[in-house]
């Protein structure tokens, strides 16, 4: 004869087995999971986790879509009294900051979100973390460090920063013509920041480039006239 | 038989699934709705065929959770709504065999409903050299185990509710195992306690975890799925499935009519 209560410390002791089995399994996914999630190593703010919870498995799909926006949005901003309407121009960031929450390996979201907030925004160092962000979730994207490089140059003056980056985009660079520009500006960087030199051996590699020979030699042979022209 | 038993009634779930047209209608949707973003065209070279994956695995993963509620939600309550119940269990057939019945019939028919959108999706994949079709075809693969674990907790639910409320609870845990990262994310951030710490991790391993079944980025960046997360996977889905069945035919068992 069972003895009363018996049953329910079976059924018990079987869903404790099951939960053991199931907390068992998902440590087994997870020792694989990094493999098959792109977005494992990114550190999300608490912010991002909340909306990338909240639209679970469409994020990827929003994330399209709402780019399809920014594009209405970019395309077609009206003009009021002779000038762009700062409206739309503002209506997009949030936008852009969206996308970069729900696919962080949105390359294009970062580049458009980076140059309008130099560019249009004149906001360098918000402009420059951003970047920054974008480089740390897509290290070998050539046009993020490009458009860092430029930022960190024209509207910061962080030579230094700016030539690494610039360095960096030549050696990401998917062609010559890529790489061309990523060098370009990194040698107009180091002469900026006066190093002459480093400029020279940059349009030297500039010159190793098929079809860029001629205008290597005419930076070369500029920046060599006014090193002994100088004092 | 036993195993006689759960295929007549699969059987039987298989053809009444195709006999009320909402799941045919649906699947026709979703095969439009893959079709027509195939002839998108704003997308520079590259990005069109990573977005029209990432449409189409949406489609699959949205229609299949609907086809998967509204058909495992009205499978047991339905026959008890409609009293349907009494004549099926007049016949020698145990209860446990009418509930794994039920769920290998919604899982079979949830396949035939996902197929023709899958095979949408590795058509145009070869034809525009977007990928791996075989990755497209793991991919689709986990959403169907997603949509099996969905249907074992909808059959757990609807063998002690009504269909409605049988749905809509299906639907709150599908919500619960998204939302619970931000949930243990707040609570590692805003508590110091480490108890707290410990009932997220609690939850992380305990709740059903859909994400589990997600691989779609990987797919849409043509990156491979290993055969080994593949395995460990369909154990998880074994087990949370072996789980919820075992729950639902126990209430059933208990249930009087």
């Amino acid at each position: 004869m069972t003895a009363p209560g018996t049953p329910w410390v079976r059924h018990a002791a079987i869903i404790a087995g099951f939960l053991a089995c199931l907390a068992g399994a998902q440590v087994l996914v997870d020792a694989y999971r990094p493999l098959v999630n792109d977005e494992a190593d990114v550190p999300f703010s608490v912010a991002a986790v909340v909306v990338r919870s909240f639209v679970g498995q469409v994020r990827g799909l929003l994330a399209d879509f709402l780019w399809l926006r920014v594009d209405e949005y970019q395309h077609r901003r009206r003009i009021v009294g002779g000038d762009l309407l700062r409206s739309d121009d503002e209506a997009l960031m949030p936008l852009v900051r969206l996308i970069t929450w729900l696919n962080p390996h949105f390359v294009d979201a970062y580049a458009l979100g980076g140059q309008w907030l130099a560019f249009h925004f004149d906001r360098p160092i918000e402009a420059t973390a951003f970047y920054e962000e974008g480089i740390q979730n897509n290290p070998q994207s050539f046009d993020l460090l490009n458009g860092a490089a430029w930022v960190y140059w024209r509207f910061r003056h962080d030579y230094p920063t700016a030539a690494k980056r610039a360095a960096e985009a030549a050696r990401v660079a998917p062609d010559d013509i890529h790489k061309f520009q990523a060098l370009w500006l990194e040698a107009h960087i180091l002469a900026s920041a006066g190093d002459t030199s480093g400029a020279i051996r940059v349009w030297r590699q500039v010159g190793q480039i098929p079809g860029y020979e001629r205008t290597a030699e005419v930076w070369i042979a500029r920046l060599e006239g006014s090193r002994t022209s100088r004092p | 038989m036993i195993s006689s038993v759960v295929a007549v009634v699969a059987r039987q779930v298989l053809q009444e699934a195709g006999r009320r047209r909402t799941l045919p209608v649906l699947v026709l949707f979703g095969c439009g709705v893959i079709l027509s973003s195939a002839f998108l065209s704003f997308f520079q070279l590259g990005v069109e065929v990573k977005f029209f994956k990432d449409v189409a695995m949406t489609v699959i993963f949205l229609f299949g959770t609907t086809s998967t509620l509204i058909l495992v939600s009205t499978q047991l309550s339905g026959e008890i709504e409609s009293r349907t119940i009494y004549n099926v269990l007049s016949k020698p057939i145990r209860r446990w065999e009418l509930v794994v019945g039920k769920f290998v019939g919604a899982v079979a028919a949830i396949a035939l409903c996902v197929a023709p959108m899958v095979a949408i999706l590795a058509f145009f994949i070869y034809t525009d050299r977007g990928g791996s079709i075989l990755e497209a075809v793991k991919a689709s693969y986990l959403l169907w185990l997603a949509f099996a674990v969905l249907s074992a907790i909808a059959l757990g639910i609807a063998s002690f509710s009504t269909s409605i409320v049988a749905a809509s609870l299906s639907v709150l845990v599908f919500v619960v195992s998204y939302l619970k990262g931000a949930v243990t994310t707040y609570v590692a951030l805003v508590s110091r306690s480490p108890a707290t710490a410990y009932l997220g991790q609690a939850l992380y391993y305990l709740l059903p975890n859909f994400e589990n079944f997600n691989v779609r980025t990987a797919v849409v960046h043509d990156r491979i799925v290993p055969w080994a997360y593949l395995g460990r996977t369909t154990l998880y889905a074994l087990v949370l499935v072996a789980f919820f069945l075992y729950l639902g035919a126990q209430i059933f068992e208990e249930r009087e009519f």
